[in-house]
């Protein structure tokens, strides 16, 4: 775990710059029959999803690109996270309004405070030591308003990572909120993004710690980003993990392919 | 053929079951504090390419021989992945349909990667899939693919070696977030 860290903490970061989103299973078959569905937006007003982009003055555009947008002969935006060549995060427009001179720290708005996620589990309570336990939490984008630097403003809170620690020594950083097996069509058991497997039996609490990325919006001007994250605990969950008789069933992937192993 | 591929899938089945002892694989550690497969990150995203490019090899063949042979994917693909491919396959065998040209992917970026207690490590990366080079076609020979067809679409996706086993794509979602491709 220990060679880990500076993983976890890019994770974070990049989740961030990614943005949140859901997920929805895509085969290289749907993808190239073109009936995969990607939702591809971004939740919030202020992060427009760019596809693609023009150099200054190049006057070129990708085939994809916007009606309209090819011929200009300067950018349209401004990119605020540009990674090989793409916009990742187009900055926000600025408003009228002047922004604020110092930049606001995590510091200037201790007073806005976001909701705590809250952690649920299937099965549960109780976990069958080898097989898969989803875990899933409850937690969204929060808009809270306030006075900053003596102005009304709003602070979005955006969770970004979620710090799962599942009592039997080991702990991950996921960059999903998770959810229900029925929700993601799966069968009880079935392994998800954010499912923890226990090898021995026991009684384990877990801790979850949710990380939340801040922006600030003063009346008119768009979210602008506060660096650091905010990291709020959720509830803490108490699992029994019991034994179960493994039957080892005549099968094969193809004819089931939720059977165990498969 | 057929059957030749069904006995090689029930017999990693039967390996992944614990039934036969398997090859170059030592027994997980149940041990909380296992050895971390990976020295490195990159150790990890190299295997999570390498078996992600295996997979998808697999997948074009399946693909052009119109989705029929699906049983060869198993090797490649389990869970949540193997259960998507399987239901596409089936409904695109149905109509007939097959594919021409070869799927690519790029920009593979590491996102996770979680050793787990019972020996499984899942290493969950980001990559773009590019279908630009991919046709399909129907019966008569024409272009099934409609105009609107997202040619580099944003995946997320799980490999993993499923408490021991060797490492197999596990889900591949497709990314809604920022267009990263």
């Amino acid at each position: 775990m220990v060679g880990h860290g500076l993983l976890l903490a890019v994770l974070v970061a990049t989740s961030g710059a990614l943005g949140t989103a859901h997920s929805s299973a895509c085969s290289p078959g749907e993808i190239a029959t073109g009936t995969c569905s990607v939702d591809a937006s971004v939740g919030g007003d202020d992060v427009t999803l760019v596809g693609t982009t023009t150099s200054p003055g190049s006057g070129g555009a990708d085939a994809t690109a916007p009606k309209g947008s090819g011929h200009s002969a300067k950018p349209a935006f401004t990119c605020q996270i540009f990674v090989q060549n793409r916009c990742l995060v187009r900055a926000p427009r600025s408003g009228p309004a002047a922004p604020p001179v110092q930049p606001i720290t995590l510091r200037d708005i201790a007073s806005f405070r976001p909701a705590p996620g809250v952690q649920f589990m299937e099965p549960d309570g109780w976990v069958v030591p080898g097989l898969d336990a989803n875990f899933y939490s409850v937690v969204g984008q929060q808009l809270v308003t306030g006075t900053l630097l003596g102005q009304p403003a709003t602070v979005r809170f955006t969770p970004v990572g979620w710090h799962w620690n599942y009592g039997d020594g080991s702990a991950v950083v996921r960059a999903t909120k998770g959810t229900t097996w029925a929700t993601q069509g799966l069968h009880d058991f079935d392994r998800t993004p954010t499912s923890h497997v226990y090898a021995a039996e026991g009684e384990y609490v877990i801790h979850l710690t949710i990380d939340f990325r801040a922006e600030y919006r003063f009346a008119s001007t768009g979210f602008i980003p506060i660096a650091g994250n905010i990291n709020l605990p959720a509830n803490d969950l108490h699992v029994t993990v019991t034994g179960a008789k493994t039957v080892l069933v005549e099968h094969d992937c193809v004819a089931n392919p939720a059977g165990p192993g498969c | 053929m057929r059957t030749g591929s069904l006995v090689v899938a029930a017999t990693l089945l039967l390996a992944l079951a614990g039934c036969v002892p398997t090859d170059g694989h030592p027994s997980p550690s149940l041990s909380a504090s296992a050895t971390p497969v990976f020295a490195s990150d990159a150790e990890a995203l190299a295997a999570a390419e390498k078996a992600y490019a295996a997979y998808l090899k697999v997948s074009d063949e399946v693909a052009q021989g119109g989705w029929k042979d699906v049983d060869s994917l198993v090797p490649y693909v389990r869970g949540a992945a193997l259960s998507n491919d399987l239901k596409t396959a089936k409904d695109l065998s149905s109509k007939s349909l097959r594919q021409v040209g070869k799927t690519s992917f790029d920009s593979v970026k590491l996102e996770s990667v979680d050793d787990r207690s019972d020996g499984t490590t899942v290493v969950t990366v980001y990559l773009c899939l590019d279908v630009s080079g991919v046709d399909v076609i129907g019966p008569s020979g024409v272009s099934v693919v409609p105009g609107s067809r997202q040619t580099r679409v944003p995946l997320e996706v799980d490999v993993d070696n499923l408490r021991g086993s060797r490492f197999k794509v596990s889900r591949s979602d497709a990314w809604s977030g920022t267009d990263f491709c």
